[in-house]
């Protein structure tokens, strides 16, 4: 596997299209799937549930909403870093939120980053370029352990 | 009292042939005598009258009687000597026996011991000795009575205080309830009355056991026990039943009663009613239960409206500009004029909603009180504007010393709007100018920040402070008009005012104070 896999967990299909439609328009073109709350999330990064036996979803990086129907954001931070095996993942919880208790409670739970979803579509494609460039490029992602594989 | 005498006698005698001796039988005499002439020298005194006048014999015989008793010089009211003068006269002139009213004459002590004068009082007789049917002696029969007027007035005095406290006691409101040893009701006054419902009447010599319940009676025997035996008082809370039957929160103070010889001889209660104060006490926590549940509701209301808010708005915002960059090649200049007044607006509902949230958490927040450099935070919030605008000249002198007490965070939120209002409103300045400073205003300091900006008309400064007023216009200066507001909120929370001064091109002034 050596396409690097970005995991959107977002349930507004709007913010979706705005995300998906920035990382294109600053040349990002790695797939992205999309979890649309947190259940599927998890699912997906455990292959449990709707996505059991086939095999785990390895990301490179997880922007992660927090305000998710069924099982939210911060529950879904909080299982990831639970498992032995997606202990290490990168997450950045990609919010509209500006709550100090959401960004205290986001790195508590170990959160690799905290960035606001602006409602300026301009500045938010320019957060999407940043963030692009850093973790698909810039940043050196752990290793993915064995058993994981 | 004098020492029984020896008579002189010339011979030695058979004791019964003693001859009788007046002189040793008058200077023997129990009572206090004293024997004068009509021109009140004095011949005669009895041991028992020098005794009680600190007197010796050959001192005072042959001597006027007003030399060797004086009046007391230190008392200006002292007139015994008026009076005796008078008796002795009205014996001189009547030849009968002349009877005193009481009469106050001090005596002074010995010049061996000091000379001062004693209060003394005394009833007097003179009695006159005739001979021919002329007064040739007076006796004076005296008794000193100053013990008895002493222990009199004491007794007056104990009198007068005992009324009083009675009347203490009966008009207190609170429940003066006092038993002996046995728990019998001793005392039982007004405020008895009416807390309990017993008159004085039906409670005196009676048992006081006015308690709710057998458990309750146990607990507050055991307590009057305690009190007793550690001599010691108690302050407790119960519920106790009136006569007719109706529950009654009181506050009762309990306290051991000593006798005049120093031992406890029963028990006084002071009891409150405390219905009402328990009453209001329990509407005062349904409220603040209240306000904190309403307060709790308002903070995630207010965090999910807003959160909410937003999201629609960054779809407005997005797909609009995807609009104008997907589809620039079908849209006229016109469409993308249209496009972008959506864009405008909804960024800037996302500020307002931001400022509204904000405005908002000012008055839930807690505040704290600190030691806050507002010199300090003024510069930090002006690095963050040229850092923001570098393009930008303005000249800003911030004062030195800027200490102040206050919440820090919320300050910050104060400079943040008056500093950047500044910043903005000198915007079409060539040679804009900003001070931050603290001055004195009617006697108190005052913190500063002015500009030489666009300024303001005087007429509308009411208006200034209020949410969502604005004196420009947007197109000359953005901005959501809450800013002012939420200013004005916090300086209110830190008990302070804040006013604006301003002249129409010649820039503004915002003074605030704090508490």
């Amino acid at each position: 596997m050596n396409e690097r896999i970005i995991l959107l967990v977002e349930d507004n299909p709007d913010d979706e299209e705005l995300t998906k439609r920035a990382f294109r328009q600053n040349s990002i073109s790695n797939p992205i799937v999309v979890a649309r709350d947190g259940i599927e999330a998890l699912d997906l990064l455990f292959g449990t549930g709707a996505y059991a036996g086939r095999g785990r979803l390895l990301p490179q990086v997880v922007l992660l909403d927090l305000n998710l129907p069924r099982v939210d954001g911060l529950e879904v931070l909080r299982r990831v870093r639970a498992d032995e095996k997606t202990r290490l993942l990168p997450v950045v919880i990609l919010t509209s939120s500006t709550e100090e208790r959401d960004v205290i409670a986001g790195y508590n739970l170990g959160a690799n980053a905290y960035v606001r979803k602006p409602v300026d579509y301009v500045q938010f494609v320019e957060a999407a370029k940043q963030l692009g460039l850093f973790w698909l490029l810039l940043n050196e992602a752990p290793p993915v352990p064995e058993s994981a594989k | 009292m004098a020492a029984s005498k020896e008579t002189t006698s010339p011979d030695r005698e058979s004791p019964a042939a003693t001859p009788l001796d007046y002189r040793a039988f008058f200077e023997s005499l129990p009572g206090l005598f004293l024997i004068l002439r009509p021109d009140l020298t004095l011949v005669a005194a009895n041991d028992a009258y020098l005794e009680a006048t600190m007197t010796k014999r050959d001192e005072i015989l042959g001597r006027n009687v007003f030399d060797v008793f004086p009046d007391n010089p230190d008392d200006p009211a002292a007139k015994g000597s008026q009076s005796v003068r008078a008796s002795y006269a009205r014996v001189l002139a009547q030849r009968t026996p002349d009877t005193m009213p009481l009469l106050k004459y001090d005596i002074a002590r010995p010049d061996a011991e000091g000379g001062a004068f004693e209060e003394r009082y005394w009833n007097l007789v003179n009695i006159p000795v005739l001979r021919n049917g002329e007064v040739v002696f007076i006796i004076s029969q005296v008794r000193d009575v100053t013990e008895s007027v002493r222990l009199s007035a004491e007794h007056e005095e104990l009198a007068r205080q005992n009324e009083q406290l009675a009347a203490i006691v009966e008009t207190s409101f609170d429940a003066i309830v006092s038993t002996d040893l046995d728990g019998l009701v001793v005392s039982w006054n007004r405020g008895a009355e009416n807390i309990f419902g017993y008159t004085a009447r039906e409670k005196l010599g009676q048992q006081h056991s006015p308690f709710h319940d057998p458990e309750r009676g146990a607990e507050e025997l055991s307590r009057v026990r305690d009190a007793i035996e550690e001599d010691r008082s108690d302050h407790f809370e119960t519920v106790r039943r009136r006569k007719d039957g109706r529950e009654v929160d009181v506050a009762v103070t309990l306290s051991p009663v000593r006798g005049t010889a120093g031992k406890i001889i029963g028990v006084s209660e002071i009891v409150r009613d405390v219905t009402e104060l328990h009453r209001i006490q329990k509407d005062l926590c349904r409220a603040k239960d209240a306000a904190d549940t309403a307060n709790r509701e308002l903070e995630s209301f207010s965090y999910s409206v807003a959160h909410d808010l937003r999201s629609p708005l960054r779809s407005l915002d997005g797909f609009s500009q995807a609009l104008l960059e997907d589809y620039s090649s079908v849209l006229d200049d016109q469409g993308k004029d249209y496009l972008q007044r959506v864009r405008r607006g909804s960024q800037r509902m996302g500020q307002l909603i931001d400022d509204l949230l904000r405005l908002s958490r000012i008055t839930r927040v807690g505040m704290q009180r600190r030691v806050v450099d507002l010199g300090q935070v003024a510069a930090r919030i002006v690095g963050e504007l040229r850092e923001s605008e570098p393009s930008r000249e303005v000249e800003v002198d911030v004062a030195g010393e800027m200490v102040v007490e206050g919440d820090p965070e919320l300050l910050g939120v104060v400079l943040q709007n008056l500093i950047g209002n500044a910043w903005k409103f000198t915007s079409k300045e060539p040679a804009a100018k900003i001070e931050i400073g603290m001055s004195e205003r009617d006697g108190r300091p005052a913190c500063f920040v002015r500009d030489n900006g666009t300024g303001f008309d005087m007429a509308f400064a009411d208006k200034l402070f209020g949410a969502f007023q604005r004196l420009h216009s947007e197109a000359d200066f953005p901005g959501t008009g809450i800013g002012l507001a939420t200013v004005r909120r916090i300086i209110h929370r830190h008990g302070g005012r804040v006013w604006a001064e301003s002249e129409v091109g010649r820039g503004a002034t915002f003074y605030f104070t704090l508490s």
